[in-house]
C-alpha cells in the first residue's frame, strides 16, 4: 500500500554492520586526534600542555636514578634477574624507610657481607637491645603470612646440586620476639620486637613527617630508636657451636649448622685477625677467641 | 621497549626456575675457591658514596647455566689473591687467557684476537683521541653479557629428538653442552636482538649531547633517528629479526670491525657496501646503494620531495576538510528537505508522510 | 513557499509515456526496502567492493602500526597479528589480494563496455566516466543545499561525488601498488627504473642523488601518505556518506546486494530511475499505481494542471 508504510523495516543485522563501520570511524578518529595534538609525528598541537606537565613532573634526583638502575642492569655480567621477591615498601620495618636492604657502609672491607644477612633476618635480630625482664626467642617471620612454615630459604642444600635450596617462603626472616621471664616454659605469648609500618604511630608519623621541624623530626627517630644498639653482635655471636642462633629450632638442617657454625665462616674469622677492624672494636670477640686459642 | 624488557625478565626468571627444578643436567660453575660462599647471597650489596648501588652478587643458578660457566672466578678477576680480598679498583682484561683449552687447540684460550680487532675498530680509540672521547668508547662489557645458553630446537623437531641420535654414543649432560654452545654461536650471532642492540648502540650515538661534544658530522648526529624512520628502524622497533640493524650492516660477521665510511676496510666503505647490502638485497648494483638507508626527513638535499611532500600535506588537509564540508552541507540540506535519522521504522521523509497520509484521509 | 511557485513548472513534473507525469519530490512518497529496490551494481562490483574493502582493512591495519611503529599503539597492534613478521606476510597478502580485485575489475570494466559496445547498448552517461553535467550538478546541488534552488538536480547513475570518489581511488591504489612494490622490491626497482623512466629526467633536477634514490623516497612518502589520505577519506566521508547521513542509516546495503532503495535513487539519480521505468516492467507498474492510486501526478500533459497545485501544503 503505497503512501501508508513508507520504508520496509531494516533487518537486525543491519545495526551490527552500522556498529561496525561507526566504530572503524571511531577508531580512526581517536588515532588522527592523538595524532594532531600529541604524537611526534604531527605538528603535536597540545605539544606546549605536555611539555608543562612533564616539567613540574619531573626530577632530576629520579631521572639519575632510573639511569643509575639502567646501568646496573646493563653492566651487571653475571646475571643476576632484576626483580627479587621481596615485601611491598608499606609492609617493610620501619627501619627500611631510611636504612634500606643495604644499610652498612662505614666498615668498607664486610659491609656488602655484612648487608647480605639482611637476606635473612631483620635489623633487630642483631640490633636488639637486651632487657632483664624478657628474654628472647627467635621465630622466622612473615608480615604477611601468618605462623609461617618453611622451608625457607639457605636453611638446606639441594643434595643434587649441592646448592642452597630456595625454599617456600622467600620473604620470611629470622625475627626476635620478647618473652617474659616469669611465662611458663610452654606459654606461647610473645611480644614482637620489630617495629612495622602499619602501627598507628608510624602510620602517623609517614602521614605528618613533612610538616615536623628538624628537631622534631630528630626526636622521633631517636624514639624509634630506643631499643636499638648502634653496634650488633659480633660474628661469633652466632657462627659459633654456642650460637644464640638455635638453628636446630629454627629448621635448618645438619650439614647447614655444621657450615653455619664450624666450617668456611669459623674457619675465615679466625683465619683472617684484621677482618673485624679490631681497632673499632677493640674487645671484639674474634680476636680474644683467636689469642686464646693461639 | 618496556614489554620486551619484562619478558626478558619473566624468560630469565623462568630460565632460572626451570634450571633449578625441571632441569636434568647439572651444570655446576666452577668455582674451585668457593668465592660463591659469599656472593651467592642476593643481598651482598652496598651503596657506595655516589649512591650507586653496587650488586656483587652472582645467581649460581643462572651463571652455571651461562657460557663463562667453566670460568672459574679469578680466571678473569685475576687481581684477587687472598680471602676476604681488598676493594676492587682494577678491572678485568677479557684478553687475559684463562685455563680452559678448547678442543683441537694448543693454546689456552683467550679473547685475544677479538679484542684486537676490537681495538683496531673506530671503538677501540687511538692515542690522539681526545678525554672525552676516550672516555665515551665503549668497553667489553658495555655491550657483552654473560649470556645463558638456551635450548635450541630444530624446525618442528624437539629438543630431546634433535640430540636422541647423539646420545646413543655419547653421554647426554656432555652432549647438551656441546650442542648448546654450538646452537648458542650458529643462532644467536650476539645474544641480544636487534631490538637491543639498537638500544645498545643508541645508549651512545643517540645521546645527542655527548655526539656534540665528541663533534662528530650531520649524518652521524642523526645516525639513529634517521634509522628508527627507516622502514629497517621501523621493523626492528617492532621485534623483526628479519630486518638489518646496526651491526648487520656495519660489521663483518667478526663483528667488531666497526669502522667509518671513509676506512676502505669498513663494511660500508664504497668498494663493499654492495656485498654488504646482498646480504639481504639479492639484485643490488650501484644504483641502488645510493638509496638512503638512513632517510632525512626533512627531505633538505631534495627539494622535488620536499615539495611533494608539502602538496600532499595540503591536499590531505584540503581534500578532507572540503569533502566533510560538502558532507554537512548536503545533510544540512536534505534535513531541510524533510530527510530525518530513522532508526527503525517508518520513512526517512518522516515530517512530509504525515500531510500526505493525512490529506488522503 | 518558494517550492510551492516551481511545483507548476515543467521542471517540477516529468511525463513518461504509459506512467504519467512524476513530480520531482516522488521519493517522499515511495515504499522502499532497505535491501533495496532496484539494480545498481553487478555481482563482479560486488565481489570487487568486498575484496577491495577487507583488503583494505587489512592492509591499513598492520601498515599503519609499522608506519607509525614509534607510537604506543603500534606494537599492541602488531602483537594483536602475531608479531611484526607475521604482519608482513598479511599485509603483503593483503596487497596480493587488492592487486587482483584491482585487475578483475579492469577485466570487467572493459570488458562489460566492449560487449555493450557490440550490443550497441553503451551509454555514456550510465558510466563513471566524468561530463560536464557533474560540474553543473555540484553547482546546483550546492545552491539547493543552501535553499537557492528548490529542487535536486537530476543526476545519473553515478553523481559527481561518486565519480570522484571512483577516480580517486583508482589513483590511490595505482599510486599505492606502484609505491608499494618499490619499497618491496628496492633492488628491482633501482634496476628497473634507471634504464627506462631515469634517462627522461636529469639528475640536476631530482637533487644530487641518483633517480634510483629519488624514486625510493618518493614511494617512502607516497605509500604512507596516500594511504593515509585514503583511510581517512574513506571514515570521516566515505563511511559517513554512505550509512550514517539521514535516510541511509543505520547501514545502505548496496555494497552487498547489489541493490539501491527506490527513494535512493529517485532522489540523487532520477535519470537512472526513468532508464530503470522502462526497463523494469515491475517498477513501471508501481510506480503507474503510485501515481493514480494516490492522485499524485498529473492526468495528462494536456491538462496542463495538476491535482497537487490545490495541495500546497504537500511540498
Amino acid at each position: 500500500m503505497p503512501g501508508v508504510k513508507k520504508r520496509l523495516a531494516h533487518p537486525l543485522l543491519s545495526y551490527l554492520l552500522g556498529l561496525f563501520f561507526m566504530v572503524l570511524t571511531l577508531i580512526v578518529f581517536c588515532g588522527v586526534i592523538h595524532h594532531l595534538a600529541f604524537s611526534s609525528h604531527g605538528p603535536k598541537l597540545l605539544g606546549s600542555f605536555v611539555e608543562k606537565y612533564e616539567a613540574q613532573t619531573k626530577s632530576k634526583i629520579l631521572d639519575d636514578s632510573q639511569k643509575l638502575l639502567e646501568m646496573e642492569k646493563h653492566n651487571h655480567f653475571h646475571n643476576f634477574p632484576a626483580e627479587y621477591p621481596k615485601l611491598p615498601e608499606n609492609m617493610q620495618p620501619v627501619c627500611f624507610i631510611c636504612h634500606s636492604d643495604f644499610p652498612h657502609s662505614k666498615n668498607k672491607r664486610i659491609r656488602s657481607l655484612m648487608n647480605m644477612h639482611t637476606q635473612f633476618f631483620t635489623c633487630e635480630t642483631c640490633h636488639i637491645k637486651k632487657r632483664s625482664d624478657f628474654k628472647i626467642v627467635y621465630k622466622w617471620h612473615n608480615p604477611q603470612k601468618e605462623n609461617t612454615k618453611g622451608p625457607f630459604f639457605g636453611t638446606s642444600y639441594n643434595p643434587r646440586t649441592g646448592r642452597l635450596l630456595e625454599g617456600d617462603d622467600p620473604i620470611a626472616k629470622i625475627t626476635p620476639f620478647f618473652k617474659s621471664i616469669n611465662s611458663s616454659q610452654n606459654s606461647k605469648e610473645l611480644i614482637s620486637v620489630i617495629q612495622l609500618q602499619n602501627t598507628p604511630f608510624v602510620k602517623d608519623y609517614i602521614k605528618v613527617s613533612g610538616k615536623l621541624s628538624p628537631e622534631e623530626r630528630e626526636g622521633i627517630k631517636n624514639k624509634f630508636h630506643q631499643k636499638i644498639k648502634p653496634k650488633g653482635h659480633n660474628c661469633m655471636d652466632c657462627h659459633a657451636q654456642n650460637s644464640i642462633l638455635n638453628f636446630k629450632q629454627l629448621g635448618f638442617s645438619e650439614n647447614r649448622i655444621k657450615y653455619l657454625r664450624t666450617l668456611e665462616i669459623l674457619g675465615m674469622l679466625s683465619q683472617y685477625e684484621d677482618f673485624y677492624l679490631p681497632e673499632l672494636f677493640p674487645d671484639s670477640p674474634v680476636q680474644t677467641n683467636n689469642k686464646e686459642t693461639k | 621497549m618496556e614489554i620486551s624488557k619484562k619478558c626478558i625478565v619473566l624468560y630469565v626468571l623462568w630460565l632460572g626456575i626451570n634450571t633449578l627444578f625441571f632441569n636434568d643436567s647439572l651444570a655446576v660453575a666452577a668455582d674451585k675457591e668457593n668465592c660463591l660462599m659469599c656472593h651467592k647471597h642476593r643481598f651482598n650489596a652496598r651503596i657506595d658514596e655516589n649512591g650507586r648501588k653496587r650488586n656483587y652478587h652472582v645467581n649460581e643458578n643462572l651463571y652455571s647455566h651461562s657460557v663463562h660457566r667453566n670460568i672459574s672466578c679469578r680466571d678473569c678477576h685475576t687481581y684477587i689473591t687472598k680471602i676476604p680480598h681488598d676493594p676492587v679498583t682494577l678491572k678485568v682484561n677479557c684478553a687475559n687467557q684463562c685455563h680452559i683449552r678448547p678442543p683441537f687447540a694448543q693454546e689456552k684460550f683467550s679473547h685475544r684476537k677479538i679484542v684486537d680487532l676490537y681495538k683496531n675498530s673506530v671503538h677501540g680509540g687511538k692515542p690522539e683521541d681526545s678525554e672525552i672521547l676516550q672516555k665515551a668508547l665503549p668497553n667489553c662489557k658495555f655491550c657483552h653479557l654473560n649470556p645463558l645458553y638456551s635450548k635450541i630446537s630444530e624446525k618442528r623437531v624437539s629438543y630431546k629428538e634433535t640430540l636422541a641420535r647423539c646420545n646413543n654414543c655419547h653421554p647426554q649432560s656432555g652432549v647438551e653442552m656441546a650442542y648448546k654452545h654450538i646452537t648458542h654461536r650458529l643462532r644467536k650471532k650476539t645474544s641480544r636482538s636487534s631490538r637491543e642492540i639498537v638500544q645498545l648502540c643508541g645508549k651512545c650515538h643517540g645521546d645527542k649531547n655527548l655526539m656534540q661534544k665528541l663533534n662528530v658530522s650531520k649524518k652521524a648526529m642523526d645516525a639513529v633517528e634517521s634509522y628508527n624512520r627507516s622502514v629497517h628502524g621501523k621493523l626492528v622497533q617492532l621485534g623483526s629479526q628479519k630486518a638489518a640493524n646496526c651491526i648487520n650492516c656495519h660489521a663483518s660477521s667478526a663483528l667488531h670491525d666497526i669502522n667509518k665510511a671513509d676506512n676502505p676496510g669498513s663494511t660500508i666503505s664504497k668498494d663493499k657496501i654492495m656485498n654488504t647490502c646482498r646480504q639481504c638485497h639479492k639484485n643490488t648494483d650501484e644504483m641502488f646503494v645510493d638509496i638512503a638507508v638512513h632517510p632525512d626527513i626533512t627531505h633538505a638535499g631534495n627539494p622535488i620531495i620536499k615539495m611533494i611532500s608539502l602538496s600532499l600535506g595540503l591536499g590531505m588537509y584540503g581534500s578532507v576538510l572540503a569533502l566533510v564540508g560538502l558532507l554537512l552541507l548536503e545533510t544540512v540540506g536534505r534535513r531541510k528537505d524533510g530527510a530525518r535519522l530513522v532508526l527503525k521504522k517508518g520513512t526517512t521523509w518522516y515530517g512530509k508522510q504525515k500531510s500526505v497520509s493525512g490529506k488522503k484521509k | 513557499m518558494k517550492a510551492n511557485v516551481k511545483a507548476c513548472d515543467e521542471e517540477y513534473y516529468t511525463h513518461v509515456e504509459g506512467i504519467g507525469s512524476i513530480p520531482r519530490d516522488i521519493y517522499k512518497y515511495v515504499t522502499s526496502d532497505p535491501m533495496g529496490d532496484l539494480p545498481r551494481f553487478s555481482i563482479h562490483i560486488v565481489i570487487q567492493h568486498t575484496l577491495f574493502f577487507i583488503s583494505f582493512l587489512v592492509l591499513v591495519s598492520t601498515g599503519l602500526p609499522i608506519y607509525f611503529s614509534d607510537v604506543f599503539w603500534s606494537p599492541y597492534v602488531i602483537a594483536l597479528y602475531g608479531g611484526i613478521d607475521i604482519a608482513r606476510i598479511i599485509h603483503k597478502t593483503g596487497a596480493v589480494i587488492m592487486i587482483l580485485a584491482s585487475m578483475y575489475h579492469l577485466i570487467t570494466v572493459v570488458g562489460g563496455t566492449m560487449l555493450k559496445i557490440l550490443k550497441k547498448e553503451f551509454d555514456l552517461k550510465r558510466t563513471q566516466i566524468p561530463r560536464l553535467k557533474d560540474l553543473y550538478d555540484l553547482i546546483d546541488d550546492i545552491k539547493y543545499f543552501l535553499g537557492r534552488e528548490p529542487y535536486r538536480p537530476k543526476m545519473e547513475k553515478f553523481m559527481y561525488k561518486q565519480k570522484f570518489h571512483y577516480f580517486a581511488v583508482m589513483y590511490g591504489s595505482f599510486v599505492l601498488t606502484a609505491a608499494g612494490l618499490a619499497l618491496l622490491f628496492p633492488d628491482m626497482a633501482a634496476k628497473l627504473l634507471p634504464q627506462t623512466i631515469g634517462k627522461i629526467f636529469s639528475p640536476v633536477l631530482i637533487g644530487a642523488e641518483s633517480f634510483a634514490a629519488f624514486f625510493q623516497d618518493l614511494a617512502r612518502l607516497m605509500h604512507a601518505d596516500e594511504a593515509i589520505l585514503a583511510l581517512i577519506v574513506l571514515a570521516f566521508w566515505h563511511w559517513i556518506n554512505v550509512h550514517f547521513v539521514p535516510g541511509r542509516f543505520p547501514i545502505q546495503w548496496t555494497f552487498l546486494t547489489g541493490r539501491i532503495m527506490r527513494e535512493h535513487q529517485i532522489e540523487e539519480h532520477f535519470l537512472e530511475y526513468l532508464n530503470n521505468l522502462k526497463e523494469i516492467p515491475e517498477e513501471r507498474e508501481y510506480m503507474r499505481n503510485l501515481l493514480s492510486d494516490n492522485n499524485l501526478g498529473v492526468p495528462s500533459p494536456e491538462s496542463g494542471k495538476s491535482i497537487l497545485a490545490d495541495v500546497p501544503d504537500i511540498h
